[in-house]
């Protein structure tokens, strides 16, 4: 090994060290100097995280492998996005909680939770991936009780709490199997065995694979254990852009990681396809119902890490590694922004929607399909791609919606400018995957027609399902299915009830009750 | 489930009254956009505060004093004297006053609270969510998607038109997921049993409840109070006119939770016959107690009510010794030579302005006035229908503004392309079939944006004025552009208003005020809030268009007033937010008046330093307070009007030589020049009310956090786009203040004080305004506010209470 990869392995360790040392002296300095060591901490995790994909370009994206911690080109772009984050989620807490108590703690269980995250990107070996994701999720834990007296948060984090032990041990039996079954814990190993193997996989290792699905469907909110997600808003703003952003990614980044193991298991790629597929359908759907923005945004969430899961099963990792990033970004943003809410709403009511008629629609099929299609030949002629319909397809119902949706009672957007930010949308779609795929590996998933379609199926779905909750609202049967939406389709009243009904818990007292003492004490916690 | 009864119950008229008065308790609550203060406790003006503190106490367990401790606190720290104590007694016909607050706390805490059904049954569901909490999550989730402007419930409603209450009946009924979360697999049955029509439902549920008349309005209003923020939502819809409401009315709202009762009444007596029967005796307990139980509320505030009135004592006397240093002197106006003239809001944040103004120069002279000054219009935005009021929200907007320009169609197709282009992206981000394309290659942009959030926030002081330099507005009615006559009424009665009637300088600055800020659902609160909690900016450009008109002055001079012709109006905005100044059109300021206001900006700066947690003498202090103003993680902005606690009616020279700390209102007004008292009585009847809006909004805030101020900013959650906030996840809607604009984090930032009106007027106009306008007397003999007389010749003040005067003594 060469000076330069062990820089870059000095570089990597050091980011999880640096917010770990930052969580240390958050929790035990001096409180007057509190935001300004995590400042610190985070801008220099920063610059760690900056110089680290520097040298990763310089290097040509080679991977430095170590025992217990490796640097890959896929890790080097998470650490930078999740660098970011912390840097910027830090820097927003000092004034956003100015006047809170336990501001030492707050700040503290933040850096902790991002060291931890970047530890997991790191870790090569099997068991500090363990550890690190469990600390991700503790530390979390304390983090949405930030205020314990409130009974809402309280009975989330109680939820979380179990769904996250319950994705732990299925993933800690996963890596049991592994070792067993290869005598080994060190991650690269492994997944350079299941790259090269001819061999078919043995039911032990279908079961490892099934089950680190399995822990990455309940880490991404799936349904039906998504509602601790969107419970959660319960805690500071911060708190929500941290998990949005950061944290709940992790469950895609394990699935890229393992890709090896989990492209040679079908049975895996089709627990996530059919979990991932449903919810993705119906949380999609459920968000445009929602009455208040960070509700709206954690809905959101969920349906995004379906699809993110999807482009894993489907073997597209590159378009995966894209959604990790572009919606880490996005959404760690649109929390911190959420204040914001009453301007968006104004200018929504500025400038309401006229309803794109029949014509429209067909403008924009025709344009939008020839469009892909166009475009996608075009640079199939320059680049390899993965010959899925699937993602062309859902790349093609976002621009019959920009196509048609060009009108507000005042104005009509100019046809030919949206034909050309379609091509430009286009464009960027085709380069930013085709830049991810220069971070990817080759893939060992055998192309399947059947999940082709069923992808393709759950797409057009939600096309037709939006179309008809945005403009058939009138017809009863379509309210009967706004509803139904409205209501989460009972799935999470399900789930809380059987929660408390295997793990009972009792919820703090609400606050501001009144006095119960004339017959009854009221200390229930 | 019960038996049906033969013969179906009706409402008496009585009952009918009962469920009136109880609706009628509730005051509105503005939507976000059009933020502006109320006094939650309006609607119960007609009762004494005691009383209805005593109720509130009883019924919901709402606190409208302070803690015990916190007087005492103002007590060991010298703010409240013994003197103001027994003077407090005195005037409340006590023979001393109770310094053992011990006591009080201990009475307190033995008090009876009402309990609602749901309250009752919560005691058994430790391990369950509970009842109390879970239906007002679904009375919230409800109203919010009803009200929402493309809310899911919107056109389920629209095309059946059917009410309030049945719309939210059709749901339930078809809701299965309260009984799976509830673990109460029967509970929908009940829910199918209600009846359809909301009279019905009272009957019946006043008649299985027991329900006697005595207590109605008593349970009633309890129930309204459970859900305190969304019945001032409903009662704001219904506040101006009832087209706009979708057919939601208070006494649909009360049926809905009223309906909740009944279902878990009859479910408990005929599901779970153990729990049932102890119910029945603890619901017969609950309704023998809650008449004796107000009384006992009223009795153990007795003596907290004192130290509040101390406290409120203690504050007149340092006004009313302030003023005791003014002389007859001061009354004479010993400038000929006035050069500028500054007509301000009669916000309490103007005070710290005028006052950095006025220290400039003795040739400047300042003016308060409400901050419409008098512009009583509403606007739409160019390109746009969605119009906005800019104008207080007790008045409904009677003239629309346009703005005119000999390309203003362009304008106009310039400003709606931009707004469509926005707006159309902003929708394409959020649908389901096309937001994960939009993370996908528009996602990485975020990632700068997050970076230059958090590093390079953008810092530009012009970002408060939206229109340009030169525009040009006309006033319409509907359709029909108004006529000289009217344009010429609006600019006297500003300018009577106003007192400003002769003596013209040759610069008048028209000063509106508007708040800098971003990320902030609560923004437009510290606009201004006589402009409908939007900026001044477009009232002064429409007050100076006309004012500056040479053919509205000619005829200004027909009736009276004459204007120079060398005088100037200029329009400008105050930002409250960094105090900064700013002229609106293309007047050019001479040097020395630029000069003033910009060192005027640096003293308003420096007083409000310390407050912000900045250095009164750093060097960059305009620089620091600029940048925190455009800070997205920023929750304190700035203060805001906390502590506001005084309102001054009378001419500027009895106040200029004090230093009232931004505490107080001030209306210019000379009762010399008004022989009819009609201008007084228009002061007391408007900005007065408003300002009693404003001071028992903060009030409330403060005493009662959890239910009249909308809690923690770090975990609002904006709901239904522009209607209010939820504290985290779901709950009740949240009406008034958060708990960051008036809490430092280590104390309050607003001093809970009834306000005080003084007023430079003869005692007899006075008294014959309060006996006039019911509102007025209301507010004044039910302990609202004080009403305090200065005589000028004197000095000497006297208070208004029990219907007389009494002079205000210091020790």
């Amino acid at each position: 090994m060469d000076v330069l990869q062990h820089f870059a392995f000095i570089l990597g360790a050091s980011i999880p060290l640096i917010l770990l040392l930052g969580s240390v002296v958050s929790l035990t300095g001096a409180p007057e100097k509190l935001w300004r060591n995590a400042h610190i901490a985070g801008f220099m995790a920063l610059i760690a995280s900056t110089l680290l994909s520097a040298l990763s370009l310089y290097q040509g994206a080679a991977g430095a492998f170590y025992d217990f911690v490796h640097i890959t080109p896929v890790s080097v772009i998470i650490l930078l996005a999740i660098t970011l984050i912390a840097f910027v989620v830090l820097r927003f807490s000092e004034n956003y909680m100015s006047g809170e108590p336990n501001q030492q703690k707050f700040a503290g269980l933040l850096q902790l939770t991002f060291a931890a995250s970047t530890l997991v990107i790191i870790s090569n070996h099997l068991l500090v991936l363990m550890a690190a994701w469990m600390t991700v999720s503790l530390a979390m834990h304390q983090l949405l009780l930030f205020y314990p007296e409130r009974p809402r948060a309280a009975l989330a984090a109680h939820k979380k709490f179990i769904f996250a032990r319950l994705a732990e041990v299925s993933l800690f039996a996963a890596f049991i199997l592994l070792y067993l079954q290869n005598n080994s814990w060190v991650i690269s190993d492994l997944m350079a065995h299941y790259a090269s193997v001819q061999a078919p996989l043995n039911f032990q290792e279908h079961m490892a694979a099934g089950l680190i699905a399995l822990a990455v469907i309940i880490k991404s909110a799936q349904l039906p254990v998504h509602g601790w997600l969107i419970q959660v808003v319960e805690a500071p703003t911060p708190v929500s852009a941290a998990l949005h952003g950061g944290v709940i990614n992790m469950g895609g980044f394990i699935l890229i990681s393992f890709a090896p193991l989990f492209g040679l298991s079908v049975a895996a790629q089709w627990l996530v396809l059919i979990v991932a597929g449903l919810s993705m359908l119906i949380a999609a759907l459920v968000m445009t119902t929602r009455v208040s923005i960070k509700v709206r945004l954690a809905w959101s969430t969920s349906a995004q890490m379906s699809l993110m899961l999807i482009e894993c099963a489907l073997g597209l990792y590159e378009l995966a590694l894209l959604h990790l990033v572009g919606h880490s970004f996005y959404k760690a943003h649109a929390f911190l922004n959420s204040g914001n809410a009453v301007n968006q709403n104004i200018l929504a009511r500025s400038a309401i929607e006229s309803p794109p008629k029949l014509g429209d629609w067909l403008f924009a099929s025709v344009f939008g399909i020839a469009i892909v299609a166009g475009i996608a030949y075009l640079a199939s002629q320059l680049i390899q791609f993965n010959w899925y319909l699937s993602p062309w397809l859902l790349l093609t119902c976002a621009l019959i919606m920009l196509l048609a949706q060009r009108n507000s009672s005042h104005h009509s957007l100019n046809i030919l400018s949206c034909v050309m930010l379609a091509v430009l949308v286009t464009g960027l779609y085709i380069g930013l995957k085709s830049t991810s795929h220069l971070f990817i590996g080759p893939s060992q998933h055998a192309y399947s027609i059947w999940a082709d379609a069923w992808v393709s199926v759950v797409f057009i779905s939600l096309l037709v399902g939006g179309y008809l909750q945005r403009y058939q609202l009138k017809r009863v049967w379509v309210q009967k299915m706004n509803l139904a939406l409205f209501s989460g389709l009972y799935i999470d009243e399900w789930s809380t009830r059987t929660t408390l009904a295997i793990w009972p818990k009792l919820l703090p007292v609400r606050m501001n009750a009144k006095e119960m003492k004339s017959f009854k004490k009221e200390s229930l916690s | 489930m019960n038996t049906v009864e033969n013969i179906a119950p009706v409402l008496s008229a009585f009952q009918f009254q009962a469920i009136g008065n109880a609706c009628a308790t509730i005051a509105p609550s503005w939507p976000l956009d059009e933020n502006i203060a109320v006094n939650p406790f309006w609607n119960m003006r007609h009762e004494s505060f005691e009383q209805v503190s005593a109720k509130l106490s009883a019924l919901g367990k709402i606190h409208t004093l302070m803690p015990p401790s916190y007087y005492m606190e103002q007590y060991q720290t010298g703010a409240i004297s013994e003197h103001h104590l027994k003077q407090a007694a005195e005037s409340l016909g006590l023979a001393a006053p109770d310094k053992n607050l011990l006591r009080v706390v201990k009475k307190q805490s033995e008090l009876f609270h009402w309990h609602n059904v749901s309250d009752l049954l919560d005691i058994h569901r430790e391990n369950k969510v509970a009842w109390r909490d879970e239906i007002t999550h679904q009375i919230s989730q409800f109203c919010a998607a009803f009200f929402q402007y493309d809310g899911p419930l919107k056109p389920i409603h629209d095309q059946h038109e059917a009410g309030f209450y049945q719309t939210w009946l059709g749901g339930i009924q078809g809701d299965k997921g309260i009984a799976i979360l509830m673990g109460e697999p029967k509970l929908n049955q009940y829910l199918m049993g209600l009846p359809h029509d909301e009279t019905d439902l009272f009957a019946q549920a006043i008649e299985e409840l027991g329900i006697d008349d005595d207590i109605l309005e008593y349970y009633l209003q309890s129930l309204l109070l459970d859900i305190n923020g969304w019945a001032a939502w409903v009662a704001y819809k219904n506040f101006h006119d009832a087209s706009d409401n979708n057919g939601a009315t208070l006494f649909g709202f009360l049926a809905i939770r009223l309906a909740w009762e009944l279902v878990l009444w009859r479910y408990h007596n005929d599901q779970a016959l153990q729990q049932g029967r102890k119910l029945r005796h603890q619901w017969a307990q609950e309704k023998a107690i809650i008449f004796s139980a107000v009384e006992q509320h009223k009795d153990a505030h007795k003596h907290l009510w004192v130290w509040q009135k101390a406290m409120e004592i203690a504050y007149q006397a340092s006004i009313v010794k302030g003023l005791k240093t003014v002389t007859e002197h001061d009354f004479v106006n010993h400038n000929v030579d006035t050069q500028v003239q500054a007509v301000f809001c009669i916000d309490v944040r103007s005070e710290v302005m005028r006052r950095a103004l006025e220290q400039q120069s003795p040739q400047v002279q300042t003016f308060g006035f409400a901050g419409f000054f008098g512009m009583p219009v509403s606007y739409s935005k160019s390109g746009s229908h969605l119009a906005r009021p800019q104008l207080p929200g007790l008045i409904k907007a009677p003239y629309q503004v346009e703005q005119e320009a000999y390309n203003i169609d362009i304008e106009h197709a310039k400003q709606a392309k931009k707004l469509n282009k926005v707006a159309r992206f902003q929708n394409w981000s959020s649908q389901p079939s096309s937001t994960f394309s939009m993370v996908e290659t528009g996602g990485l942009m975020y990632g700068f944006k997050l970076l230059k959030n958090a590093v390079f926030s953008k810092s530009t002081d012009e970002s408060l004025s939206e229109f340009s330099k030169g525009s040009y507005w006309s006033l319409k009615q509907g359709h029909r552009p108004l006529t000289f006559n009217e344009k010429a009424d609006l600019i006297t009665n500003a300018l009577n208003g106003m007192g400003l009637t002769e003596s013209f300088a040759e610069r008048v600055l028209i000063v509106g005020h508007a708040s800098q800020g971003t990320n902030n659902p609560h923004q437009h609160g510290l606009n201004c809030g006589a402009c409908g909690g939007q900026s001044g900016e477009l009232n002064v450009r429409i007050f100076c268009q006309l004012a500056n008109d040479k053919h509205i002055r000619a005829e200004l001079k027909q009736r009276g007033i004459e204007v120079p012709a060398q005088t100037r109006f200029i329009p400008m905005v105050h930002n409250t937010t960094t105090d900064d100044l700013h002229v609106l059109d293309e007047t050019v300021l001479n040097d020395e008046l630029a000069s003033w206001l910009c060192d005027a900006q640096l003293t308003a700066q420096k007083e409000r330093a310390a407050n912000l947690g900045l250095l009164k003498d750093d060097p960059n202090l305009s620089d620091k307070i600029l940048k925190r103003s455009v800070d997205w993680s920023q929750v304190r902005p700035e203060w805001g009007l906390a502590n506001n606690a005084a309102f001054v009616i009378a001419p500027r020279s009895l106040t200029a030589k004090l230093n009232l700390q931004g505490r107080s209102f001030l209306h210019d007004y000379e009762w010399q020049q008004d022989t009819d008292s009609s201008v007084l009585s228009g002061i007391m009847s408007a900005p007065m009310i408003v300002t009693n809006w404003i001071n028992m909004q903060y009030n409330a805030s403060v005493l009662d956090n959890a239910k009249y101020g909308s809690g923690n900013k770090v975990l609002h959650n904006v709901v239904g786009g522009n209607i209010g906030v939820f504290e985290g996840n779901g709950g009740d809607l949240r009406i008034g203040l958060p708990k960051q604009s008036i809490h430092s984090g280590e104390k309050w930032m607003h001093q809970p004080l009834r306000l005080s009106v003084f007023i430079a007027a003869p005692q007899e106009a006075i008294e014959g305004i309060i006996n006039s306008n019911d509102d007025i007397k209301n507010l004044v003999e039910n302990d609202w506010l004080f009403i305090l007389q200065v005589d000028t010749q004197t000095m000497k003040v006297q208070v208004y209470q029990n219907k007389t005067w009494q002079s205000f003594d210091v020790e």
